[in-house]
């Protein structure tokens, strides 16, 4: 690691030196230039000099009228003597400033002057959806003259100090028409804007100048648009599923909704639903999430280069913000497939002032099982809330509530069994603009994740009850916490972001309670009730050095303590851009996550029989140091990315072999280990349009290692999900208006697992010994290495059509029919080992489901 | 515990139930280059005659089936720390063909104290070998028995105190087994001895006649065992470590690093299911072993608590992987001091 950081080092430092040297004052005016025609239009002579130096000028079209025609004298050689033969007896002035030249009056005085008066003004405002009043995230506003510009923060405010002038700025946003705005900036002005959706496009390139907001290796933005491409399993539109499809990130069994990201496993992702921590991000063993696709606005995902305001995983970040509720007209949506049903609702409690947003899920398949099998219930439900109240200009507030919970009952004559899980959150926000340059946001947080088991026999004889037994087992985490965020924009270049973070959590790992009062002898205590502190504070300026030069540079500083123990993790994080043309562009990252907080997964499902634990004195904080280099460009209407990454991470934990963690024990630490894990590879995207027709192509090339000293005699051993190449094709035809034609096919190599090497007689057996009605042809698995062995490779093709009709009264339905895996590959999920009595041989069997897999759904819009 | 395997049930269920087409297709092990290796199995105890099994694993690779086929010319050596040795050569008996080893045997007692080193060699198989550590003598005793409910269940309960004598790390397990008891005996009638067990109809009129000749009883013990399902909620113990208090354990397995030179108490609980039998042939003793363990094999028997032979092999569990003491083979020879406390809970109808 300490190589890789030298080397990170290096390169930035050489970058940033460059950078620095194109920006030294007076070079660019001196440039040698001789005008290759004697007369024409002022416009014309810029463009010249900006194609043949890539010297960029920049001018007030109320100063200097670019169609004006003028004439050389003939003796110009340099930028500088054009540009006053140009100006001529204009009261203005060429200023150079950076890497640009600027021609301001006379008058103008220069960029941080002590003069009474200043000459650049701040304008902020908000950037909006035009019919909902929604926010847009990360909107683009661009300003060519100045080579400046900003995008919208998580509540779509945005400011930016720009120079006294008149100036044509062009807003962005996916999904939306560009809008072309003109800025008099003499004063500062509260500019809110408001922009159309676009129906026609599913994706346009945003105009920003803030390489580091645009989607890239390490960054992705994704609207409901860019989540509803990947219809998948059973017609489900999920965020989870959306993200698989980009480079980096693959699912852990193939068809569910789990994530991992470079190397890195679930619990090492952090899950946000509007700033608000997820501790369980799974339905129905994963078929969808707990992110309801009808409630979402918009989400950020990071994989690497992560921004100085995050921190607690050290893998990835999945940034869900939910829908403010429109402003205007109250409406909503109805969903309905094969496993469940979705209802969402918004509209304005006040109108411009105050809306909600309320949406809801359901199974209904449990319904339809139950009169033919009763004994069997699986079912989950979860409810999105938010209110969203503008106190005045300034001053906004948001609440926002999400429960959810699965199920599994089981009942059988005297017995009864159920296992539930779920999350329960709710934040409160409230936004100041405390002038045109600050902004804060205060939150207040609480999530909670818990399960239980309860299990319940009742032994009745001659009706008397003579044997009870009621036991429940609970394990959850639940943390609250304050945090501060401003945001200062004290000019174009900069953009400065700090605040800090208090959360108390309460972790109960494991407890089980029995409530039977005849027992005598109790079971022995549980793991009992952990509480720690978690206190934060961060700082990040991103800094726009020079036209083609950008950088943030950011420091994230976290320390969990209690009684019995007090971690501290200093953890720079830097992001540097450069921009090779108008089209390219080369950026480089180097992050330093730790996360005090640990899931000890199963790997498997999406099933409970997960469990958070924190740090003690014994269990040390997981820390990843990750580094990227990456290139982004398009070339012939071909969106390309091409990225490299190494990752090491730090006392990654795992299940010690063999052991469950679910149990009545205060030993829970001595059933885990902490171990190495280190992750490397290369990410390729490819994205096309072209009419009705887009397609994506996103490629990993990927090794993934771990190292327990407890296990595999201690040798680094591939992980679980090392999968060496992984390939989504994604491909979208929109045949007519209201008609459009999906088809992703996704490949995985296979994942690794430990096969037994050889089998002998059992112990037991051989001491004469047997165990009730066990075989004697019991015998013993003997392992060599971990995970030498490979599944086959996944792979599969999934299509679907969608049929929109626009009806009267606003109502719009669709009908979604598709197919997963059209041609029923089956991908095996995990082997087994059988007695084959006939062959006398033991035979390796995988096991595959989900193959040709029809769906239907139905959502209606009013 | 039973509620992972109503879950377990559970999502089966559910799975067929929802996930309509699964199925399993057959997939071909890897074509590895392992051969067949030595594989010793036993316990060498003190004051006991020297008895060990030996046999062959079967390597998993393509193409190779699963017979336990016993290694023909499988011979051992064995040596003393105290520079005895013994030429051994593993030999055919009646549970050969039940448990895949062949025996190997000797009259003379090991001793406590000793290291033991076996030496396995086979033509085919190579040379394998391990070290046998046999403990030094320990006192302990049942303090006191019950029967308790635990958690809901009618359980056994026996306070074991142990007696440890502080001068090294010293290991101990304590199970529990049923061993089938047979009694029988022979009488005089009529001029010709006659076993009761083949004319009991005989035996009870002249028994309810009052006129039984003396009979002579003749009890004999089956060589083999079935295991007694045990419990413990002591915290020191490893199976607290590996699992829980509800968990069902083939042995106790407790180190001295609480009370080292201390004596010290626990509680195990046994299912008393099998205590008692309906029919003869299956009554029999219930046999209380506690046992000093040399280090290597406690090691193998914690590997060994976790594993479950019934439920199979699975890609999704993690694996258990169990280091036995053999050298260039596979399998575990430990070594053992014990003390045995016997339990009748059967009558016999005679």
């Amino acid at each position: 690691m300490n190589r890789l950081l030298r080397c990170f080092f290096l390169l930035c430092c050489c970058m940033i030196v460059s950078g620095f040297l194109w920006a030294q004052d007076g070079r660019l005016l001196q440039t040698p230039f001789t005008p290759p025609f004697s007369k024409g239009s002022i416009q014309s002579y810029f463009e010249s000099i900006t194609q043949k130096t890539g010297i960029s000028i920049s001018y007030s079209t109320a100063v200097l009228n670019g169609q004006q025609k003028v004439k050389m004298h003939g003796d110009e050689h340099s930028v500088s003597d054009v540009l006053k033969t140009i100006i001529g007896k204009q009261p203005l002035k060429i200023v150079e400033r950076a890497d640009k030249i600027l021609i301001v009056p006379i008058d103008a005085p220069d960029e941080g002057s002590t003069g009474s008066v200043s000459q650049f003004f701040p304008t902020d405002g908000y950037i909006k959806d035009k019919n909902t009043k929604e926010a847009l995230i990360g909107a683009s506003i661009y300003f060519p003259a100045l080579s400046a510009g900003t995008v919208t923060n998580s509540f779509g405010f945005y400011s930016i100090t720009l120079p006294r002038g008149i100036y044509k700025a062009y807003v962005s946003y996916v999904g939306y028409r560009t809008d072309t705005v003109v800025f008099n900036v003499n004063d500062h002005r509260r500019v809110d804007m408001l922009l159309q959706q676009d129906g026609s496009r599913l994706r346009e390139v945003k105009v920003s100048a803030h390489r580091s907001n645009e989607n890239n290796g390490d960054y992705i933005q994704l609207s409901m648009r860019d989540i509803a491409r990947y219809q998948s399993l059973l017609g489900e539109t999920d965020v989870m599923r959306a993200l698989q499809m980009y480079p980096g990130v693959q699912s852990g069994i193939d068809g569910t909704t789990g994530i991992q990201v470079r190397g890195g496993d679930p619990g090492q992702n952090l899950n946000l639903l509007d700033g608000v921590p997820l501790y369980y991000v799974d339905h129905l063993f994963g078929v969808t999430s707990v992110y309801n696709s009808d409630a979402i606005k918009s989400v950020d995902f990071y994989k690497g280069a992560f921004p100085a305001r995050y921190g607690g995983r050290i893998s990835s970040i999945v940034d869900v913000h939910t829908k403010d509720g429109d402003m205007q007209t109250t409406g909503g949506q109805f969903t309905m497939g094969l496993v469940k049903a979705s209802l969402m609702l918004e509209g304005p409690i006040l109108k411009d002032r105050c809306s909600y947003m309320v949406s809801a899920r359901r199974t209904w398949i449990d319904g339809l099982f139950a009169p033919f099998y009763s004994q069997v219930g699986v079912n989950f439900y979860d409810i999105n809330a938010k209110v969203n109240y503008i106190l005045n200009d300034d001053n906004h507030i948001y609440l926002s509530f999400y429960n959810g919970r699965d199920q599994i009952r089981y009942s059988e004559d005297d017995a009864f069994f159920r296992t539930r899980w779920g999350n329960t959150i709710a934040s409160a926000k409230w936004n100041s603009i405390l002038n045109p340059k600050f902004f804060l946001n205060t939150i207040f947080t609480y999530s909670q994740f818990s399960y239980e088991l309860k299990d319940q026999n009742q032994v009745i004889d001659s009706g008397i009850i003579s044997n009870l037994s009621n036991y429940v087992g609970v394990s959850s985490i639940k943390d609250i916490s304050l945090q501060l965020q401003g945001q200062w924009f004290p000019n174009y270049r900069h953009k400065v972001e700090f605040g800090g973070n208090y959360a108390r959590t309460y972790f109960v790992p494991t407890e089980i309670q029995s409530t039977d009062s005849k027992v005598i002898v109790p079971p022995t205590k549980g793991s009992g009730t952990m509480l720690s502190n978690e206190l934060t504070v961060y700082a990040e300026d991103e800094i726009k050095i020079s036209k083609k030069f950008s950088t943030r540079l950011g420091l994230h500083w976290a320390n969990w303590y209690s009684g019995q123990y007090d971690y501290s993790s200093l953890q720079p994080r830097v992001y540097f851009s450069y921009d090779v043309n108008s089209e390219s562009s080369l950026y480089a990252s180097f992050s330093h996550m730790a996360q005090f907080l640990h899931l000890i997964n199963n790997n498997t499902y999406g099933l409970p029989t997960d469990f958070w634990v924190p740090s003690t004195k014994i269990i040390k904080p997981e820390e990843a140091y990750q580094g990227t280099l990456g290139y982004n460009t398009t070339i012939a209407g071909v969106h390309a990315n091409v990225e490299v990454y190494y990752k090491d991470m730090l006392n990654v934990i795992t299940y010690t072999a063999g052991k469950t963690l679910f149990d009545n024990s205060d030993n829970w630490q001595q059933k885990v280990e902490q171990g190495k894990g280190w992750a490397y590879g290369a990410e390729l995207s490819l994205e096309k349009r072209i009419g009705p027709v887009s397609a994506s192509l996103a490629y990993t090339l990927a090794w993934n290692w771990r190292q327990f000293d407890d296990l595999n005699n201690g040798d680094p051993f591939p992980y679980r999900y090392d999968r060496r190449h992984n390939i989504k094709i994604a491909g979208t035809y929109r045949i007519k208006k209201g008609m459009r034609f999906t088809a992703n096919w996704m490949f995985m190599s296979g994942e690794a697992f430990t096969l037994p090497d050889q089998v002998y007689p059992d112990f037991d057996n051989n001491l004469l010994i047997t165990q009730g009605n066990a075989s004697s042809t019991s015998y013993t698995y003997h392992y060599s290495k971990w995970n030498a062995y490979r599944l086959p490779a996944v792979h599969r093709l999934d299509i679907g059509m969608d049929f929109v009709k626009k009806k009267k009264n606003n109502l719009e339905r669709t009908w979604s029919v598709g197919i997963f895996n059209v041609y029923a590959r089956k991908n095996v999920m995990f082997v087994t080992l059988t007695n084959d009595l006939e062959k006398g041989n033991l035979q390796l069997q995988g096991l595959s489901y989900l193959q040709f897999i029809p769906y239907v759904t139905y959502k209606l819009k009013f | 515990m039973k509620w992972t395997k109503v879950i377990s049930k559970t999502i089966a269920y559910f799975s067929i139930a929802v996930l309509l087409n699964a199925c399993t297709k057959d997939l071909k092990l890897p074509d590895i280059s392992a051969k067949n290796e030595v594989v010793l199995l036993g316990e060498l105890v003190a004051g006991d005659s020297i008895n060990f099994r030996g046999g062959q694993s079967v390597p998993l690779s393509s193409g190779s089936s699963l017979k336990f086929e016993l290694p023909a010319g499988l011979a051992a050596t064995m040596t003393s720390s105290s520079g005895m040795l013994w030429t051994l050569n593993g030999r055919v008996d009646g549970f050969s063909n039940m448990v895949h080893t062949l025996i190997f045997s000797a009259p003379d007692l090991i001793q406590s104290g000793q290291t033991y080193t076996i030496t396995a060699q086979n033509s085919q198989l190579g040379t394998a070998s391990c070290s046998v550590t046999i403990p030094q003598p320990f006192n302990t005793y049942v303090a006191d028995t019950a029967t308790v409910l635990y958690s809901g269940s009618n359980l056994w309960r026996a306070k074991v105190n142990i007696i440890d004598d502080g001068s090294a790390m010293n290991f101990y397990t304590i199970e529990a087994l049923k061993q089938k008891v047979y009694i029988d005996g022979t009488f005089t009638y009529n001029g010709q001895t006659i076993k009761a067990s083949d004319n009991k109809d005989l035996y009870d009129s002249l028994k309810a006649a009052g006129t039984l000749p003396p009979v002579i009883w003749d009890t004999s013990y089956s060589p083999t065992y079935e295991r007694v399902d045990i419990y413990t909620d002591d915290p020191a113990t490893e199976n607290i470590k590996l699992s829980n208090a509800l968990s069902t354990n083939r042995r106790i397995l407790l180190s001295d690093v609480r009370f080292n030179g201390l004596a010290y108490t626990t509680s195990v609980y046994l299912d008393t299911t099998i205590f008692r039998a309906d029919e003869d042939s299956a009554k029999g003793r219930i046999v209380l072993l506690v046992k000093s363990v040399s280090e290597s094999y406690f090691n193998f028997l914690k590997g060994y608590e976790m594993y479950e032979p019934s439920t199979g092999f699975t890609s999704l569990a993690q694996p258990v992987k169990i280091d036995g003491n053999v050298t260039n083979g596979m399998g575990m020879v430990g070594g053992v001091y014990l003390h045995k406390f016997v339990y009748t809970f059967d009558q016999w109808d005679w």
